[in-house]
């Protein structure tokens, strides 16, 4: 058999292909559920963080989906839309939030998701942020009490903000940890949680900045706020409640 | 404005080899003399430009989850996917390069198989993928800064090397051990642009 | 003697001839994940695991492989193990994983790979390439756990993320943040270089 002839070396990359494509597939397919339990509890953990400073134990990767299944959070979640109405047989868990905004508003059509916690007997919704901090896509969740108004916890996550610097919005828990308390509404005008400077002051609450992240304080800022008008109407109609 | 951004950041801030360590093994194999070395770095900026590109259309209507048929999703094929593209890629540019810019093939010739195995050529695709860029105009300014952040960061850690055979150097530290620590020093003069935001 | 240069095969690369510090190999991807002492471990197992196994299939594929696309042979039987590791790394250390991200897909590219793959795999036969792949793999590592514990316990007070320094902090000792950032990794292996050189004068370059 010729080794350098042209047939040898097309059978050969044929048939290596072929191996190497049947094996990956296989590990793939094998492997797929485990990773879904791993992105799903990932998701869970974040979602919890919102409200974990109400739970008896801090989430992390491996206790969230038994923190999840014990407050029964995939019987309390639905969707909502910009309207206030929900949504009907869309699960709030496989949402893609990023599909739900345009220029940083949220869109008309967007399905937004709410998480529902029952933790002793208070009840807090988790709703879901999503926005532009100084270089990339910032994330987070933040956790309404059943007022409709107070915010019972926050959580942040980023995909590349400068590290020791904007990157404490997820790092530093002293900075999430500002806003339980804080009202979103003021007179029954909202004017959600502004992220300011020390000293500075605005209409509604706000809470201390990162110093010298002002860039991505301005954008958890904006987030908050835009991400939230989406969920106006749902959150007056807890209010009226 | 938003183009601008991206420059900077892929070609200061997360410069490839100062704060990523991309391409390190033939950053300090060829970073002897300004000369080859900007010779590297352009061959570098010229392969990422036209790879990345390539690799984004791959990544976004091939590899992505439900991007031919719905639930179907390629994503653990992207490793051997791009790393055949840009092997392939440097092939054909290298044929083309040597048929038609003779005079560029002299130059640039001797470091275009050496790109295939470059890890800042892959690293680049990979990083690409992760930032989600919403179009490809987007994915080339990225490859552009990527690639002309290597050529600045090699040509002026040759420059000092140059500078160096004339220092009198510990000997156990000639030659690659103070390349390191030159490198390190660089890194931490590169820091200085974190936290850059343009408008 | 032949189980004497066998035993050389696999103990050389582990210090003497180091892939990264005497044959300047792989330093690529290496460098960006010594922060922490964990995802440097899980990357050396993981690097050490992709090299032996495909040195072995390089080997025994070696009287097989079409000289023409040989590169990209060696490339795929590569890419293939470093995927297999990668969705494992996401099924069973998902934590890891996310910290290695783009890194565990550099392997590909690794220098160590191809330059073994080419200066050994495809003159020898499996068992010996099997020990040489082991041996580089571990030299790897090696230098990743030094570059990382010094990284973690200098730069953040822990080891394995257990807080080892968090005691000294009331007679005013703090972590040197300059450990965390990149430059530090190049300066701590421009040193490695340096001990080593010092050790073994042979090694030192004349230029």
């Amino acid at each position: 058999m010729n080794r350098n002839s042209n047939s040898y070396t097309v059978i050969y990359a044929t048939v290596l292909t072929v191996i190497v494509a049947v094996l990956l597939a296989l590990a793939a397919l094998g492997l797929k559920d485990q990773q879904k339990k791993n992105t799903d509890n990932e998701k869970k953990m974040q979602v919890l963080a919102a409200v974990a400073s109400h739970l008896d134990r801090v989430p992390d990767l491996q206790n969230a989906g038994e923190i999840w299944a014990s407050l029964n959070m995939d019987d309390n979640k639905f969707t909502v839309n910009p309207k206030g109405q929900v949504l009907e047989g869309v699960d709030p868990f496989e949402i893609d939030s990023k599909s739900q905004f345009s220029q940083g508003k949220v869109i008309d059509s967007a399905q937004l998701p709410v998480f529902k916690a029952v933790i002793g007997n208070k009840e807090y919704y988790i709703l879901a942020l999503y926005g532009n901090g100084l270089w990339d896509v910032i994330s987070g969740y933040v956790s309404v009490e059943a007022d409709g108004n107070t915010l019972a916890g926050a959580t942040f996550d980023h995909k590349g903000e400068t590290a020791g610097l904007g990157a404490k919005i997820k790092d530093d828990p002293a900075f999430a940890a500002q806003f339980a308390g804080k009202h979103l509404f003021k007179d029954g005008q909202f004017t959600s949680v502004a992220v300011l400077k020390k000293g500075k002051t605005s209409e509604g609450d706000k809470v201390d900045a990162i110093t010298g992240a002002t860039m991505t304080s301005n954008g958890v800022s904006d987030m908050i706020k835009n991400s939230l008008e989406g969920y106006l109407p749902f959150l007056q109609s807890l209010q009226n409640k | 404005m938003e183009y601008l951004n991206i420059f900077i950041k892929a070609a200061f801030i997360d410069n490839m080899i100062f704060t990523l360590f991309l391409g390190m093994c033939s950053f300090l194999a060829v970073s002897k003399t300004v000369k080859t070395a900007v010779g590297l770095g352009a061959a570098v900026t010229f392969v990422q430009v036209i790879t990345l590109p390539v690799n984004y259309l791959l990544n976004k209507y091939i590899l992505a989850p439900n991007a031919i048929v719905e639930g179907v999703d390629l994503s653990f094929l992207t490793f051997i996917m791009f790393i055949a593209v840009i092997a392939a890629i440097v092939q054909i540019v290298e044929m083309v390069v040597e048929k038609f810019f003779p005079a560029l093939y002299g130059s640039l010739g001797i470091f275009l198989p050496l790109i295939a195995v470059n890890c800042a050529i892959l690293g680049g695709s990979l990083f690409m993928q992760q930032k989600e860029f919403s179009n490809v105009l987007q994915a080339i300014v990225y490859a552009l800064g990527t690639g002309l952040g290597w050529l600045f960061a090699i040509a002026c850690v040759a420059a000092i090397r140059e500078r160096l055979s004339y220092s009198n150097i510990p000997a156990p530290l000639k030659g690659l051990g103070i390349t390191f620590i030159v490198t390190g020093l660089m890194a931490m003069a590169f820091l200085c642009f974190s936290g850059i935001k343009l408008a | 003697m032949a189980a004497e240069k066998k035993q050389g095969v696999f103990t050389g690369p582990l210090w003497q001839n180091n892939p990264i510090v005497v044959q300047v190999l792989g330093i690529c991807s290496s460098l960006a994940v010594t922060t922490q002492v964990k995802p440097a471990l899980v990357m050396g197992i993981s690097l050490t695991v992709v090299l032996a196994f495909s040195n072995v299939f390089i080997s025994l594929l070696r009287n097989t492989i079409p000289n023409r696309i040989r590169i990209i042979v060696q490339l795929v039987v590569v890419a293939a193990l470093v995927i297999l590791v990668n969705e494992i790394l996401k099924a069973y250390v998902f934590e890891v994983s996310k910290q290695l991200s783009v890194y565990v897909g550099l392997i590909i590219t690794n220098c160590i790979l191809m330059g073994r793959l080419e200066a050994f795999a495809l003159g020898n036969k499996p068992w010996p390439a099997f020990l040489d792949g082991l041996g580089n793999g571990l030299g790897y590592a090696l230098i990743l756990l030094i570059v990382s514990v010094l990284r973690e316990l200098l730069g953040s007070g822990t080891l394995l993320g257990y807080n080892l320094l968090g005691w000294a902090e009331q007679y005013g000792y703090m972590n040197c943040g300059f450990f965390v950032m990149p430059a530090a990794a190049l300066i701590i292996i421009g040193c490695i270089i340096w001990y080593q050189r010092a050790k073994n004068p042979e090694l030192q370059e004349q230029a």
